[in-house]
């Protein structure tokens, strides 16, 4: 275990010296953590007009003031991270799971499949993400559900190319060949050698997918194509608020400092674990 | 011969490579049950292509284009792919070069030897455990389930190796190739590993197929070589006849190199096999060529001492 242990702490030694990378965890782990718990101490309705305070500054009883409903705009920055938050983690998950799934399967048999699924993949490439999620949120309306699909389907070419890669490289290790040599059949060898040998630099893109993610969430929120209100999400916070930009800035800046802390963060976080995979060096 | 566990027919390789090259050109052998044949030969010479080929393991661009390989008396080259997957690992099994790079680096030890036994029937998930403490303790791995744990990068090469030969022999196989086993490894660690093939082979009644560019490997372990040349054997026989009575120059200048004095280099490099070899590949090297060497050279002797030389017969 020594030398397990040792690496791990390197790793750590390196996280540490690397400021910045530090600097990301903490920004995501602490906007994870104040999205999670903050509705929890903070027990205001998101929801609840009160339209006698409405667009009312900072008070004792509405630390961020009220929106235009008279909403307490703390709890909605507060809920609507999570929402902004979950719609683009599972955006994510899918655009993983879907790239990352084909992209190993066409690294591993390649042939005709690979063929077809890079030319998709190339077309897809071809318009950059953001342009894309407008395009197909556009095309299929507002709401949560195509929200994510408007989220999802931009990122899954980078997963599948990035996980084709991998798999082309792993399916030449001798390990595999070794694999193969005591009888382990095709989706055996795809899921206990070439998957878990892969998946590393996945996670980095992830991080960076969710950073793009998150833009585009609030984005198309902030354009009226994403979540619809009354439901509070970061972009349509943003957009309601702006109206009012000098009686109440701060509605205005928290949820915009949110949004961009946020894609900083998951940046950051990407540098880091790009840096914790080179510490692994030896797969 | 009815005892034969390994029966290799004409065998050719070729890499479909622009141009094309042909890396075994018609090699044939017969492996008796608890026999130890040793490859020898320079790199690059066709013995790992032939290794791979045993297994039914030829990757694109490779094909094996004609020939036979009947483990057991089950021909590979025409079987199903599940009945070549029940095949290897369980009657055939393979150690490789460099045990650094054959182990999957995320599992761990335990689990890899485990997963030959799964793949080949063994249900019980208890008595696959006590066997993986049983192998890894026949390999010479001091604590079993500490072992077990471990992941690939907290062992050394000559332990690693180990591990490789457990699950080699995870399931008594008949045949076991073990290509350049010992190369990656230091001197002393080298002796304990041939030392423990010889010890394991011995016991569980299974044939060796040791392949090895070090003749000296050869000599201590097997009872009989195969020397490869070009891709093709150009002599073979019992170790104790081919060692003392060299036949083929290219066999005589090998033993000069791993056991002669002055140890000198042959002259040359082997042929190009993306050409076409016409006559014995090894003429252009050769100080005792004569005018009949353009022609292809059989392999002609005895059981006991065959080679393929227009010059030198087998006395
Ligand atoms: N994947 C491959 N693609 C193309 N040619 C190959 C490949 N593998 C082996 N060869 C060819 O086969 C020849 C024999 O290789 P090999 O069997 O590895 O030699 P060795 O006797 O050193 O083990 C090499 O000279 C090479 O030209
Ligand atoms: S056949 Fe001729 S060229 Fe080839 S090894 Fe014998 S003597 Fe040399
Ligand atoms: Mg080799």
């Amino acid at each position: 275990m020594t030398v397990a242990v040792s690496s791990r702490t390197l790793a750590l030694r390196r996280l540490r010296r690397n400021r910045l990378s530090f600097l990301g965890v903490l920004l995501v782990v602490g906007i994870v953590a104040v999205v999670v718990v903050g509705p929890l101490l903070w027990r205001v309705d998101p929801l609840a007009t009160d339209l006698v305070h409405r667009l009312e500054g900072p008070t004792a009883a509405h630390p961020l003031g009220t929106d235009v409903q008279g909403r307490d705009l703390l709890a909605r920055v507060l809920y609507g991270g999570r929402v902004t938050l979950l719609i683009s983690v599972v955006s994510v998950m899918i655009a993983l799971t879907v790239g990352s799934g084909l992209g190993l399967v066409s690294g591993f048999v390649r042939g005709w499949f690979d063929v077809l699924v890079m030319r998709i993949v190339d077309i897809l490439l071809a318009f950059p993400p953001l342009l894309l999620a407008l395009v197909i949120a556009a095309a299929r309306g507002p709401g949560v559900g195509n929200t994510i699909l408007a989220v999802s389907v931009p990122a899954i070419p980078r997963f599948a190319r990035l996980m084709r890669s991998q798999s082309l490289a792993i399916t030449e290790r001798e390990y595999v060949l070794a694999a193969r040599a005591i009888g382990l059949s095709p989706s055996r060898v795809l899921f206990r050698h070439v998957l878990p040998n892969g998946i590393g630099p996945v996670t980095v893109q992830a991080s960076i997918a969710l950073g793009i993610a998150v833009l585009e969430v609030a984005g198309l929120g902030f354009i009226g194509l994403g979540v619809q209100p009354p439901a509070p999400e970061w972009g349509a916070i943003l957009v309601d608020s702006r109206t009012y930009l000098l009686q109440n800035p701060v509605a205005v800046l928290v949820p915009g400092a949110a949004i961009s802390l946020s894609i900083l963060g998951f940046n950051l976080l990407g540098d880091a674990l790009g840096d914790l995979f080179d510490v692994g060096g030896g797969r | 011969m009815t005892d034969a566990v390994l029966e290799v027919r004409d065998l050719h390789v070729e890499f479909a490579t622009d141009p094309p090259v042909r890396a075994v050109r018609g090699v044939g052998f017969t492996l008796a049950a608890g026999e130890r044949l040793g490859i020898v030969g320079e790199s690059g010479c066709g013995k790992s292509v032939t290794a791979t080929a045993l297994l039914g393991l030829v990757d694109p661009p490779g094909r094996i284009v004609e020939g036979s390989i009947r483990v057991r008396g089950k021909e590979l080259l025409s079987a199903a792919a599940a009945d070549l997957r029940a095949i290897r690992g369980s009657e055939i099994a393979m150690v490789f070069q460099d045990p650094m790079s054959s182990l999957n680096p995320v599992a761990r030890i335990g689990r890899q030897i485990e997963d030959v036994l799964t793949y080949h029937g063994w249900q019980d998930r208890g008595s696959r455990r006590r066997r993986v403490a049983e192998l890894l303790r026949l390999v010479g791995l001091p604590d079993p389930d500490r072992r077990a744990r471990a992941y690939p990068h907290e062992l050394s090469g000559g332990m690693r190796q180990r591990v490789m030969i457990a699950m080699a022999l995870a399931n008594e196989p008949a045949v076991l190739v073990a290509d350049e086993p010992t190369t990656a490894l230091d001197v002393t660690v080298e002796a304990q590993i041939l030392l423990l093939l010889e010890d394991l082979t011995a016991r569980t009644g299974a044939a060796i197929v040791l392949i090895s560019h070090d003749l000296r490997v050869v000599a201590e372990v097997c009872d009989r070589v195969l020397v490869f040349y070009a891709g093709r054997i150009v002599e073979e026989g019992s170790v104790d006849e081919v060692f003392a009575r060299p036949a083929h120059p290219y066999t005589r200048a090998l033993l000069e190199l791993a056991f002669g004095r002055d140890r000198r280099a042959i002259p040359g490099a082997p042929p190009d096999l993306s050409s076409m070899i016409t006559g014995c590949a090894y003429a252009p090297r050769c100080s005792r060529r004569i005018a009949a060497c353009s022609d292809d050279p059989v392999l002609e002797g005895r059981d006991s001492h065959r080679v393929a030389c227009w010059v030198g017969a087998v006395r």
